[in-house]
């Protein structure tokens, strides 16, 4: 049974000047805190095609919501919706949307905007969505899945497991310990600071960038933009980066043994590696057993690779 | 004739511009040169794949925003005094020639991109199963509202995988020359269960989901061939 408690963010002050709005427009701020019913909340999923969602993880038990609407007119301001729906599982349903009557006056996207800061407890998963909305996510221990069109994504100082996907916004996933898989068709993903089991990213027209990541298994992919990476190489761990038409980059940290494999138009893996009878070029660095494998690829781009002790 | 000369008139020969002697000679130069016959299939391969592309239809936006410029620019022209346009008519203005610069730069990505396409060894014609079109986002009118605008935006990013995954099978049709009968198959029946839940799949989250699946599963399979091979999830 669904505990279906729509709350309608009226509750702040209405119509307070903003100074980031057109003089004219309308705002409305509002507070809502919600404490669990017995369960503790374990996931919260926010879906807002009208704004930008910011999800701050906190040491408390409820979830509080501060939402910011901005609108042309009183009118268009009272059909902007925000819906607030625990679950008695622990769930959290927070919607945002445009009512729609009959006598609805017209008002283009551009013209209204529901802003969401959730501040939710730290365990509690999340699944949140946006369209041209900034999606931001921090402080949060068990990970979630982020989606935007073509808003940026941000994931900041995050446990657990992370997917995010987003068509054309740039995504940034930093101090974030636990499995990334990340995807974006025409947009850059950058990673800094990631250690975790596995790592996945994926960029169609985009660049992907990573520093200080730490993994067993990371493979890395894009068709058109370069791959940078600096990383460490976990033992026994797997790395496999490849391009269609980038450039292949990758600065090693080692702590054992590795093999590296590369294939490329120009392939430089340093002055040990020689060429293998099916064209690819090989290099090996330390012995020892169960060696971390290396595999640096790009069908019409250049691979390069550097071991640092 | 040398390859150059061949290689020179290979365009007009293929338009069927060349008559006579001229055409003779490029026709008995292909016939004792493998290479440039191999440039000729190449070339008459692109042209047919290029004339089978569906037509695009441009976003409502774009239409828009075209118009607005247009507007902006007949003002400008109203506001300018009478001497300013007459002498606009006989020198063309300094915005003339960087919108002739953006032209020659267009034609100029035209021509790598089809040299580009030209230089690769472009397999024979094959059948690839085609990826689950997309259906088109609905056409915004003007004086629309925020709810037909946001149903449009959730089509339009559906429409933005499926695209994807259209070039990125464009992409894996031109590694594909390379592959096994067996490497075909196996890429084959995993694109056409990808295709297959795309198609299952609810409009909104869980159809992209799929494309997202189709999509990565194509980028391995065009950069790695182990990936296609293997058949295997992606």
């Amino acid at each position: 049974m669904k505990l279906a408690i729509a709350i309608v963010c009226a509750l702040g002050a209405p119509a307070l000047a903003q100074p980031a709005a057109k003089d004219s427009d309308v705002v409305e701020r509002a507070r809502v805190e919600v404490a669990p019913a017995g369960h503790p909340f374990t996931q919260v999923a926010i879906d807002n095609p009208l704004g930008d969602v910011r999800i701050v993880g906190y040491d408390g038990a409820a979830i509080r919501i501060e939402t910011h609407k901005r609108a042309p007119d009183e009118d268009a301001l009272d059909r902007l919706r925000v819906s607030l729906v625990p679950n008695p599982d622990g769930t959290v349903r927070i919607a945002t949307f445009a009512d729609k009557t009959r006598e609805s006056k017209p008002v283009p996207a551009s013209a209204v905007r529901i802003d969401l800061v959730v501040y939710a407890p730290r365990g509690a998963k999340v699944d949140a969505s946006v369209i041209a909305g900034k999606l931001e996510m921090e402080g949060m221990d068990a990970g979630g899945e982020l989606d935007a069109a073509s808003g940026p994504i941000s994931v900041k100082n995050v446990s657990g497991e992370v997917w995010t996907h987003s068509v054309s916004g740039a995504t940034s996933l930093v101090q974030v310990f636990g499995s990334v898989d990340a995807a974006t068709i025409s947009a850059d993903v950058d990673l800094d600071t990631i250690g975790g089991e596995r790592l996945v990213a994926s960029a169609n027209r985009g660049r992907i960038a990573g520093r200080r990541v730490r993994a067993r298994d990371i493979e890395l992919t894009t068709t058109e933009g370069k791959i940078l990476l600096e990383a460490e190489a976990a033992l026994h761990g797997r790395l496999v980066i490849s391009s269609l038409r980038g450039d292949v980059e990758l600065r090693l940290h080692r702590h054992g043994p590795i093999v590296v494999r590369g294939a490329g138009t120009k392939v430089d893996l340093g002055a040990a590696a020689r060429t293998l009878p099916d064209g690819w070029m090989m290099s090996s660095f330390g012995v020892g057993d169960q060696p971390a494998l290396v595999e640096l690829r790009s069908r019409y781009g250049t691979v390069q690779f550097v071991a640092i002790d | 004739m040398t390859c150059g000369e061949a290689r020179a008139k290979l365009t007009a020969y293929l338009d069927g511009e060349l008559e006579g002697e001229r055409g003779s000679a490029v026709r008995g130069h292909l016939r004792t040169c493998g290479a440039c016959r191999q440039a000729a299939t190449d070339e008459a391969a692109l042209r047919d794949g290029l004339r089978d592309l569906p037509p695009v239809d441009p976003p409502s936006s774009l239409w828009a925003g075209v118009q607005a410029r247009l507007a902006q620019a007949e003002m400008a022209d109203a506001e300018r005094p009478a001497w300013r346009r007459a002498l606009a008519r006989l020198v063309p203005s300094r915005f003339v020639g960087v919108q002739l610069g953006f032209a020659g730069v267009a034609v100029a990505l035209a021509v790598l991109l089809l040299a580009w396409r030209v230089r690769g060894p472009e397999p024979a014609r094959i059948a690839l199963p085609a990826p689950t079109p997309a259906p088109a986002p609905a056409p915004i009118a003007a004086g629309s509202d925020v709810t037909d605008e946001l149903a449009a935006a959730a089509a339009s990013e559906t429409k933005g995988y499926a695209d994807t995954a259209a070039e990125l099978l464009a992409d894996v049709a031109h590694e594909r020359a390379h592959w096994s009968d067996d490497h075909k198959q196996a890429f084959d029946a995993r694109v056409a269960e990808l295709n297959k839940q795309i198609a299952a799949a609810a409009d909104g989250r869980p159809r992209q989901k799929a494309y997202r699946a189709l999509i990565r599963y194509l980028q391995r399979a065009a950069i790695r061939d182990d990936v296609a091979l293997a058949g295997g999830a992606p």
